[in-house]
């Protein structure tokens, strides 16, 4: 399963270039940007069973650390790490006291918190330039630094694809990877049993930080590549109804699902455009998606996809993968 | 020598008293039978024991150390396991995986190594593998391995629970009604099984509804009614208390 989605993930982002109507892959790369915060997300939700609300603050806070140090002359390449790194930081100082409740709390309490970093992103103009948004961000013209060694530019449209590319499929191959260890089936043990996770001597404070923080380190590292792929940062693109898009891809993909994120943000992002509405309907529709989702197929996009292979399979006389809880 | 020694334990939930000045003992090797009747305060006691709840009074000592402050999980590694009262797994894993999980105190994920798989690791694992099929071979579930665990039957679900409780290895294992569902030979073998535990080193303390069981295995007997440990001793010295044959045993037709 793994290896097939890997394959057709990385064929899509070859090939689509080739054959995309003009605007097709700058809206390609922007999924994509949204694919990473949202495997992050679905990471959380679904391995942790921490219901985020956060998550947008998580990716406001990388983008507008690298686009206010990308302004102050910074190379993009640590800039980007340190964004992931600060998100993750953030990530242990509001996870610290958020996870001390369960449940639909934890989902008010990291709802409130995206109220919050949305009023200081707002207000704080000395910063962050409050509602006129953060412009001028520049391109990644050399993304180690002006040493003369490795010039790498990200400026044209193709370097700036291969640059979101592979932090998606690296981004998508290491949760991949997290969730299929024995730290992932610890974290599944304690979604599902918390109070028998802890009488067998598993610390589950630490565990669900640890989820939130890496969590919270691939969505920061989405806000870089947000900031230097649009290079105009405004506080509502990181607000309550930023994570509430986020959510809609997680739950269109299949919400414990990681290859279900990728699919979900595709769908979400590009379906507005194929269907042509306008951005203020565009909520609604993902709205009556998202109920007509848990309705029909509540395993989502990810639920539906292995079920036609699992019958293509069967077709051609191959054994069917066997279901398993971990997707 | 004491492996675990209760002081006064006490616990109230709001006005209600669970449990009032408890004092007792648990002895290495010993299986302590609890009886009494319900809503007597028994998992009330284990919930204390592995520190689900804190005592509003009272000393809990393990090894000669007091455990009061510790977590459940802290508790667990200095050697205290436990089951519960309604079978409890990880029902999204396997039968193997359950176990496996439950090593976590003793083969302690690293969190590179497990992530990149690496020969050092996945050595590891496979002693910790073979650990856990020598667990699942003592409990008699070796050939459920890889079953889904939420779907086995309940007999079998109570056996993965002590695998799982044995798993991280304690030196004192709490088991709560471990053979309420089961029918009459696997009472017998889960009985056989309790024995060896004591055998190889594992204290045992016991919540018991079914007599014959504690009766079979039991080295001593406490009884809780209404939060007071009412007596305490050999099985035979107690099944024919009067005080504990009027609160919980009844009177037999004469």
């Amino acid at each position: 399963m793994m290896a097939g989605s890997l394959i057709a993930l990385i064929s899509l982002l070859l090939i689509f270039p080739l054959f995309s109507p003009p605007g097709g892959l700058y809206l390609l790369d922007l999924a994509e940007i949204y694919a990473i915060l949202a495997m992050s997300l679905a990471f959380t939700v679904g391995y942790a069973g921490l219901l985020s609300l956060a998550h947008a603050v998580f990716f406001g806070v990388g983008a507008y650390f690298t686009g206010l140090s990308m302004i102050a002359g910074w190379p993009f390449l640590p800039t980007f790490f340190l964004a992931g790194f600060i998100a993750s930081l953030l990530g242990i100082v509001i996870g610290f006291p958020a996870l001390r409740t369960r449940g639909v709390y934890f989902s008010i309490t990291t709802l409130c918190l995206t109220i919050i970093a949305e009023m200081v992103l707002n207000n704080w103009e000395s910063l962050t330039r409050g509602s006129s948004g953060l412009g001028g961000i520049p391109k990644p013209d050399n993304i180690f630094g002006s040493t003369g060694f490795l010039l790498v530019k990200i400026n044209s449209a193709s370097s700036y694809h291969c640059l979101i590319s592979v932090v998606t499929v690296l981004t998508g191959f290491i949760l991949y990877r997290i969730t299929h260890s024995e730290i992932g089936r610890t974290m599944i043990a304690i979604r599902d049993e918390k109070k028998l996770s802890s009488v067998i001597g598993i610390n589950t404070l630490k565990y669900e930080l640890i989820n939130f923080c890496i969590g919270a380190f691939f969505a920061g590292l989405a806000g870089s590549l947000y900031a230097v792929f649009i290079r105009y940062l405004h506080p509502t693109d990181f607000g309550i109804l930023q994570c509430f898009d986020i959510l809609a891809m997680v739950v269109v993909g299949g919400a414990n699902s990681i290859s279900g994120a990728i699919m979900g943000s595709l769908f979400i992002n590009f379906f507005p455009e194929l269907i042509g509405i306008t951005p203020a309907l565009k909520r609604i529709v993902y709205g009556i998606v998202i109920i007509a989702v848990v309705i029909f197929m509540p395993y989502g996009l990810q639920g539906l996809f292995s079920q036609i292979v699992n019958k293509v399979r069967s077709r051609i006389g191959l054994k069917k993968e066997q279901k398993r809880a971990i997707p | 020598m004491k492996i675990l020694e209760i002081q006064e334990l006490t616990k109230n939930f709001g006005g209600l008293c669970a449990l009032h000045s408890v004092t007792l003992n648990v002895y290495e090797n010993e299986i302590l039978g609890l009886i009494g009747p319900n809503g007597a305060g028994k998992s009330t006691f284990f919930n204390l024991v592995n520190g689900f709840y804190t005592p509003n009074d009272g000393k809990i000592i393990f090894t000669g150390e007091e455990i009061n402050d510790l977590k459940p999980h802290q508790r667990c590694r200095k050697g205290i396991g436990r089951t519960f009262q309604s079978p409890s797994n990880f029902g999204n894993l396997t039968v193997l995986e359950n176990v496996r999980i439950g090593q976590h105190c003793c083969c302690f994920p690293k969190f590179f190594p497990s992530i990149l798989n690496t020969a050092g690791w996945r050595k590891k694992e496979k002693l910790a593998e073979d650990r856990a099929m020598a667990i699942l071979d003592s409990v008699g579930i070796s050939s459920w391995v890889s079953a889904q665990a939420g779907s086995l039957p309940l007999g079998i679900q109570r056996r993965l629970q002590i695998a799982i409780g044995l798993s991280s290895e304690p030196k004192l294992i709490l088991l709560d009604e471990v053979t309420s569902g089961m029918e009459v030979s696997e009472k017998v073998e889960t009985m056989e099984l309790i024995r060896s535990l004591s055998r190889v080193g594992i204290s045992c303390v016991l919540i018991e509804h079914d007599m014959t069981v504690i009766k079979g295995v039991c080295d001593r007997i406490a009884v809780l009614n209404f939060g007071v440990k009412i007596a305490e001793g050999k099985p035979e010295e107690v099944v024919n208390d009067p005080e504990v044959v009027k609160a919980y045993l009844g009177e037999e037709d004469a």
